[in-house]
């Protein structure tokens, strides 16, 4: 995008003296959320990639002094350099500011800002003092303006935000370096308390997270990323598996406000875990039989277990939080009846259990060997009625669904063939997910999309497909897959499972026509409080999302817990200025995979250890056994704890100046 | 990949070029190890060797070809190929750099600070040729804060964060946190405001500057202090320490991570518990009574009394009517010297020792009992341990260095930990399983376990006599009787095999216990299914080696039966009483506070016709005798000591005995040769010598080897085959009617019988007789934190602070041993029963 002066991650793009028109794109950077409320808006931001300048007023020395001064305050103290040497850059900046710098004070703090960052422990010494040094770099002018007295200080805010790369693209934005440390430290115990503080499912996804931590750990540039989603559970193991207390609920029951929430799913039962512990009465009220949601219903046994989930889920429970089950809101109870009984709060958190179509004749005809993905995956892992056994299964789709349909019938004895209509580079699953799909023996067909179920007698025999090829990229970045004509052909099959995605039910909406709609069936709400437009009603998860990912809607919950905190404290709901610096260092980009990080490679990534082949293909007991202390300390150990600063200059734009 | 295979894998060689030379590591080395291996020093402040590399000095940076910046050696492991430079102009700078850091604002307080002359920022300025710091412009002065025993000036704090670590990786405490963030932070405890913790003292041991102090000041500097090796006088682990002495003043004890089994690790009462020796209220000349009070003597007419006391009563009443108590904190050559001029000066055989009186058949009759199977393994199978097993032992407690010992372990091999206790005792790390069972119902619990490994499919084979009394009861019964779910006796089961090779402490509520031989027995058995070993915790710093001495009455020293003359152990306190017994001769021990039903003691005491007593103090049980003679403390005489792992260590003066006081060899030395026997000993070595040649297990034994370090005792066919034992899995009879609670008795983390009690640390830190009780049952009695309970047996009644713990299960208390007023052990019956007692709101 275009912008004022950008150097992140070492590309210097200095427009500076131009014409708007003439400014030259910053490749890197697509957006700038410069908006941060009440007529504010941010101009200039400093991170550990370097400086962007959107636009005047700034004010790059008093920004410098207020960076040192983060670093400093997000020092740990746990390394010499980082915890005086930003002190003692700090104070020399604070002279600068106050006029009392001398030009060898310029050279002093570069070498200061070298020796930090050469030696310190973690991000904040190593990676903090490259945006100082541009900014000595950059805009020396600056610096000497204040040094000869002509400038004084700006006053404007200054509001930032420590994170890492991790943890900017967690949902939950857990502060992941502190739990890997905690483990590394011996300390299980700790860095499950951290965990918590983001999501109280620590159990389900340190098993069955989609973990876009990985996916932005800096390791990798490294080596291999951390296994940072398996020390999750490691942690909860510890606490769960040993002689270990789980902390009480001192708060519990001390509030007399009743909340209510709808689906005992992920969202709910985060959002239920941080009311209850502030001392609210939480009920939620669930449809089916069991609580889990997704997890549940969803995740099959070998991925995470029934007692594991039931284990977790009374923690939460026993934290003060009430569930009622076979409870149909929208039927059994209304928006008006829970207004009613005095509920002050109602949050949704419905999810999306209804399968999406895949668009092949004969799919609503009730064949015999035809099923939704995530219904038959219901009825494997908490049904009653055995499921029948099939010779071979298709499965259709590509994602995660698709993985568990597929490794839950090669358990039940089945051949199993994924049909998926674009290429396995394609495939949205977990690479994981898909490795370990191929090692129990599932198959895959690519490039067929299915036109026609084949029956005989109300029995499927085959599904009819379309060979396809791939064509332009669509919206998702994705090449779109197109039909070769006249390329239809049958495979033989006596069973097809759907597994190409869910939508949300959300008939119980028709009772308040306030709550708008989006085009997909979801409730409005806002994106960051997740408010709806009716004041005491919050939504969060997949009803919100459409199906996403287990950490999104544990991280929603946990947001929506932030925003009916504020409204039941009487508080303005809106969202921290912290949080609006956390979504500005989320667009900028928290992690570049092309940097070269100094640190020696070669320090391989622990391997989990798993049950035997023979019981992973006729069991549905839990594949992955879990790190013992000793590889989990040592996996722990690699973490290089790239905490990282991101700090916003903002103005208010009536003025130029900050209040 | 399973576990196991990927511990396999991990066995590989990793070739680096170090400085130009091609070396080769195991995989997994970090490059200091590597370096150090072959010679090459790096410079570093915060490591040591026993934490996990900590990496916050710096310091240690090393460079690697293709990275830009250093990287920190310490916390590194070796890649293949890696080129490591360690000296260059930049590395130094950097180095230095970092001391300027550390020394922005550190106070120049040099020449008043504790810590000079030994401070490790002093001696690496200087090593480095560091001369200035990069000042800052806001230096700030924080007072020093007091942690009761322990101090911390915050100034001159370099957050190297060692303290903090070794709380928690050794200790297991985590009492220190860093608070805070960047210049602004403190290293704080997490207890609050006030420090409340083991106080051992470990962060004072590993801080490198002075900023954690000990609360008892140092009055001395470093460069004048006489340091002297020597072994701790307090509990059976036998920790190596130095004490430190300025002229004839014991000014500090300190810890080496480099001598000794305990690797640098104290409790409080080792590294705290040194002020008796100097005590204001040490004896230090002998006293005879001559009527209700006693007068002091010459040790001239002390002895003459002594001999001629005893003479007379032989000629009258025979050598039957002489008897003697040993106390287990005499050295091996007090012990030896005072059973020798007994049996061949006065042909008496009525001698024991009270760990003796309460349990023979763990102290003199072990090796009958057990044969090659006693229950003593060294403390180097912790390391090669598949599992640690607690049983009726508090390693937090009592004996807590071998928990020092063990976290280490858990933290670097993952070595499972199983906790059977009669009480809610945890540990950190923690256990796989902790199990709480009914008291009374061990053995039935012992038996369970080893049936429930014995049967069914996955079975262990075993020898059909190590499962022969556990096939008495099923998993069933076992879980009914013990309390412990038939689930959890299963799991643990199945933890312990898939471990393999246990080791099982057994504590002190298993040495009391009225059914302590089963456990042991049925321990020795689960032990020798699972090809594991067995240690027994012991109370005192030579409780081994005195019975090793023959300090008992049927076995000469090695544990030889004693011929001729009958045996005559049993109670000495009810033979004087029935007036059999006429003289008692007690050496350095207390039995009228530390021996059961004290009431009874101090009766016998006052019946008989002549009592003797060497002690370094006016105990309770001097206060009764007829002649006091003041005996030197470990600190003041040479000698050896034995501890609980039959290991034996060199003891060594390094003070001049107090006044006039005696080491006890010396004066059981001096009434032999007034007995008219040959007593040709200059000095300890002497008699060590003769050990040496005649103790079976003791042989070749020198002063000069174990100068060298500790030598384990060749028991009778140690190291031999284990287990196999018939043993009872009938639970206790529970007594209940008037007395409904179990009373548990035992000695507190400060506190360990008449030492402990003399020394003023010890005794902030934990200032009276206590007895901890559950929530339900004080809820139920009426009683709440710090109020006084009197607690009452069919013995006698005592009064205590109230202490509500989760420790204790309802129906459970647990009551300290060592109040000087109220000694626990007026509780216990004489008999070695169970301990029940009422309790009420006093």
């Amino acid at each position: 995008m275009k912008l004022l002066f950008s150097s992140w991650f070492g590309d210097i793009v200095d427009n500076r003296g131009k014409e708007p028109s003439d400014y030259a794109d910053v490749r890197g950077i697509k957006q700038f959320p410069a908006d941060f409320g009440g007529g504010r808006t941010a101009t200039a931001y400093m991170g550990w990639g370097g400086i962007v300048l959107l636009s005047e007023p700034y004010d790059i020395v008093e920004l410098t002094y207020e960076y040192a001064r983060a670093l400093q305050a997000s020092s740990c103290a746990k390394c010499f350099p980082c915890r005086t040497g930003t002190k003692v850059i700090e104070d020399i900046l604070l002279g600068i500011l106050e006029g009392r710098g001398t030009a060898e004070d310029l050279s002093h703090l570069a070498r200061l800002c070298d020796s930090v960052s050469s030696n310190s422990k973690c991000g904040i010494g190593q990676l903090g003092p490259v945006a100082l040094e541009h900014a000595l770099k950059y805009f020396a002018g600056d610096f000497a303006k204040y040094i000869s007295g002509e400038r004084k200080r700006s006053g404007f805010q200054y509001p930032w935000k420590m994170t890492a790369p991790c943890t900017s693209a967690c949902p939950t934005g857990m502060d992941i370096p502190l739990y890997i440390e905690y483990i590394k430290d011996g300390n299980p115990a700790g860095s499950l308390s951290t965990i918590r503080e983001a999501s109280p499912m620590a159990c389900s996804l340190g098993r069955a997270c989609f973990h876009p931590c990985e996916n932005n750990c800096r390791r990798a540039n490294v080596d291999q990323p951390l296994a940072i989603c398996k020390l999750k559970r490691f942690a909860w193991d510890y606490e769960d598996l040993r002689d270990a207390e789980k902390p009480a609920n001192p708060n519990k029951h001390k509030r007399p406000e009743k909340v209510a929430m709808i689906g005992a799913g992920i969202a709910s039962l985060a959002a239920a875990y941080y009311l209850a512990n502030k001392g609210y009465r939480v009920t939620i009220f669930e449809k089916l039989a069991r609580s889990g949601g997704a997890i549940r219903t969803g995740i099959p046994h070998y991925r995470v277990p029934n007692e594991a989930l039931d284990r977790e889920i009374a923690y939460i429970v026993s934290l003060g939080v009430e569930i009622k089950y076979g409870v149909h809101f929208g039927k059994d109870e209304t928006f008006k009846s829970l207004r009613d009984k005095g509920y002050k709060v109602i949050f949704l958190g419905t999810g999306g259990d209804l399968s999406k179509k895949m668009g092949a004749d004969g799919e609503d005809a009730g064949y015999d060997g035809f099923y939704n993905g995530i219904d038959i995956l219901k009825q494997v892992k908490i049904g009653t009625d055995p499921v029948p056994k099939r010779k071979r299964v298709l499965v259709v789709g590509g994602g995660n669904t698709a993985m568990d349909c597929a490794r839950t019938f090669r358990r039940l004895g089945s051949e199993v063939i994924i049909v998926y209509r674009r290429t396995e580079k394609e495939l949205p699953a977990d690479p994981h997910e898909v490795y370990e799909s191929k090692e129990e023996g599932v198959q895959y067909m690519f490039l067929e999309a299915p036109t026609k179920i084949i029956a005989q007698n109300g029995k499927i025999s085959g599904l009819e497909c379309q060979t396809m090829e791939l064509g332009e990229p669509d919206a998702s970045g994705r090449r779109r897959p197109v039909a070769v004509k006249g390329s239809e052909h049958v495979i033989p099959a006596d069973c097809i499972i759907s597994a190409i995605g869910q939508d949300c039910d959300i008939f119980y909406l028709k009772e308040d026509p306030n709550i708008k709609i989006t085009k997909w069936d979801n409730p409005v709400v806002h994106p960051d409080t997740l408010q709806s437009d009716v004041a005491d009603v919050f939504a969060g998860g997949d009803c919100v999302t459409g199906p996403l990912t287990l950490v999104m809607a544990t991280g929603q919950g946990r947001r929506a817990a932030q925003s009916i905190l504020q409204f039941l404290e009487g508080k303005t709901v809106a969202i921290s200025d912290e949080q609006r610096v956390e979504n500005l260092i989320a667009a900028i980009g928290a992690y570049d995979k092309k940097e070269k990080v100094s640190m020696p490679g070669g320090w391989k990534r622990q391997d989990m250890p798993i049950i035997s082949h023979d019981l992973k293909v006729n069991s549905f007991e839990e594949v992955e056994l879990g790190y013992s202390q000793t590889q989990a300390m040592e996996e722990a150990a690699r973490c290089m704890r790239c905490y990282i600063v991101g700090m916003a200059s903002v103005t208010s734009k009536e003025s130029g100046e900050g209040k | 990949m399973s576990h196991h295979d990927a511990e396999q894998a991990v066995a590989k060689d990793v070739t680096i070029i170090l400085d130009g030379k091609s070396v080769t590591v195991p995989a997994g080395t970090t490059i200091l190890s590597t370096a150090r291996a072959n010679g090459v020093d790096i410079p570093t402040l915060c490591y040591l060797k026993k934490l996990n590399p900590i990496g916050s000095c710096r310091i240690c940076s090393v460079e690697v070809e293709g990275l830009a910046d250093p990287i920190m050696s310490c916390v590194t492991p070796v890649s293949e190929g890696m080129k490591v430079t360690t000296q260059s102009d930049k590395l130094t700078t950097y180095r230095q750099d970092m001391l300027r850091f550390i020394l922005t604002n550190h106070p120049l307080d040099c020449p008043v600070c504790e810590r000079s002359g030994e401070c490790q920022l002093q001696n690496k300025t200087f090593e480095m040729k560091v001369l200035s710091a990069f000042a800052t412009a806001n230096p700030k002065k924080v007072p020093r804060t007091d942690w009761s025993l322990l101090r911390y000036d915050r100034n001159l704090c370099i957050f190297c964060e060692r303290c903090v670590k070794v709380c928690w990786e050794v200790q297991g405490f985590g009492a220190l946190a860093i608070d805070g963030n960047g210049y602004s932070a403190i290293i704080k405890p997490t207890t609050g405001d006030r420090l409340d913790c083991d106080f051992c003292g470990q962060c004072l041991s590993v801080c490198p500057v002075g900023a954690i102090s000990s609360g008892v000041v140092f009055s001395a500097r470093s460069w004048e202090v006489k340091k002297t090796q020597t072994v701790c006088p307090h509990c059976a682990v036998g920790c190596s320490f130095h004490v430190n002495t300025k002229k004839e003043e014991l000014v500090r004890i300190t810890s080496d991570d480099d001598i000794g089994v305990n690797n640098g690790n104290l409790c409080a009462r080792g590294r705290f518990g040194f002020g008796f020796h100097q005590s204001e209220d040490r004896l230090t000349v002998p006293y005879l009574k001559s009527g209700d009070a006693h007068t002091t003597v010459s040790w001239e007419v002390a002895m003459s009394v002594l001999a001629e006391k005893l003479g007379e009563i032989k000629a009258k009443h025979g050598a039957e009517s002489i008897a003697v108590i040993g106390g287990e904190t005499l050295s091996n050559e007090d012990a030896y010297i005072l059973q020798k001029v007994i049996r061949n000066g006065l042909g008496a055989e009525t001698i024991d020792n009270v760990s003796n009186m309460r349990n023979p058949a763990l102290c003199e009759g072990m090796f009958d009992t057990f044969g090659a199977s006693a229950p003593i393994a060294s403390f180097e199978q912790i390391e090669k341990a598949g599992s640690f097993v607690f049983f009726g032992c508090d390693a937090e407690k009592e004996n807590p260095v071998i928990g020092n010992m063990i976290r280490p372990v858990m933290r670097d091999k993952d070595t499972p930990l199983y906790i059977l206790n009669a009480r809610n005792i945890s540990f950190t790390p923690k256990a796989r399983i902790r199990a709480r069972f009914n008291y009374g119902a061990e053995t039935a619990l012992i038996a369970g376990v080893i049936r429930a490994l014995t049967e069914g499919p996955g079975a262990v084979k075993a020898d059909a006599e190590s499962v022969k009394s556990a096939n008495a009861i099923s998993v069933e019964s076992a879980a009914r009787a013990s309390g412990v779910s038939a689930d959890e006796i299963k799991r643990i089961a199945d933890g312990l095999k898939k471990a393999g090779s246990p080791l099982i402490f057994m504590g002190s509520e298993v040495c009391n216990h009225p059914k302590g031989v089963e456990i042991v027995k049925g321990l020795s058995n689960l032990a020798a299914i699972l090809g594991g070993k067995t240690i027994l915790y012991r109370e005192y710093s030579n409780t081994q080696g005195v019975n090793d001495m023959g300090l008992a009455p049927g076995h000469l020293p090695g544990y030889a039966k004693a011929q001729g003359k009958a045996a005559s152990g049993g109670d000495v306190f009810a033979r004087i009483l029935e007036g059999k017994v006429k003289a008692v001769v007690i050496a350095g021990a207390d039995p009228a506070s530390s021996n059961a039903d004290t009431g009874r003691v101090a009766k016998a005491l006052a019946a008989a016709q002549f009592v003797a007593v060497t002690t370094p103090f006016m105990t309770q049980t001097a206060k009764l005798a007829n002649l006091v003679l003041p005996s030197a403390t470990a600190v003041e005489r040479d000698g050896t000591f034995t501890n609980n792992e039959g290991r034996v260590q060199l003891i060594r003066k390094a003070l001049s005995p107090k006044g006039e006081s005696r080491p006890d060899w010396v004066i059981f030395r001096d009434l032999g040769r007034m007995l008219g026997q040959e007593m040709h000993y200059g000095n300890a070595w002497d008699i060590l010598f003769e050990i040496a040649g005649k103790v079976p297990g003791y042989q070749g034994l020198t002063h000069d080897a174990l100068a060298k370090g500790g030598r384990l005792v060749s028991y009778p066919n140690r190291g031999g085959k284990t287990g196999g034992f018939e043993f009872d899995v009938k639970p206790l009879d529970a007594v209940g009617g008037d007395y409904p609670v179990t009373a548990i008795v035992g000695n507190s983390l400060f506190h360990l019988g008449v030492f402990s009690v003399h020394c003023s640390p010890l005794k902030d830190a934990d200032a009276s007789g206590w007895v901890e009780i559950g929530a339900e049952d004080a809820g139920a009695l009426g009683l709440a934190n710090g109020d006084t309970a009197q607690v009452q047996s069919r013995t006698g009644a005592i009064k205590l602070k109230v202490k509500i713990t989760k420790r204790s299960p309802k129906g459970v208390v647990f009551v300290m041993k060592n109040d000087e007023n109220a000694p626990g052990m007026s509780l216990a019956p004489a008999d070695g029963g169970a301990v029940f007692v009422k309790v009420k709101k006093a």
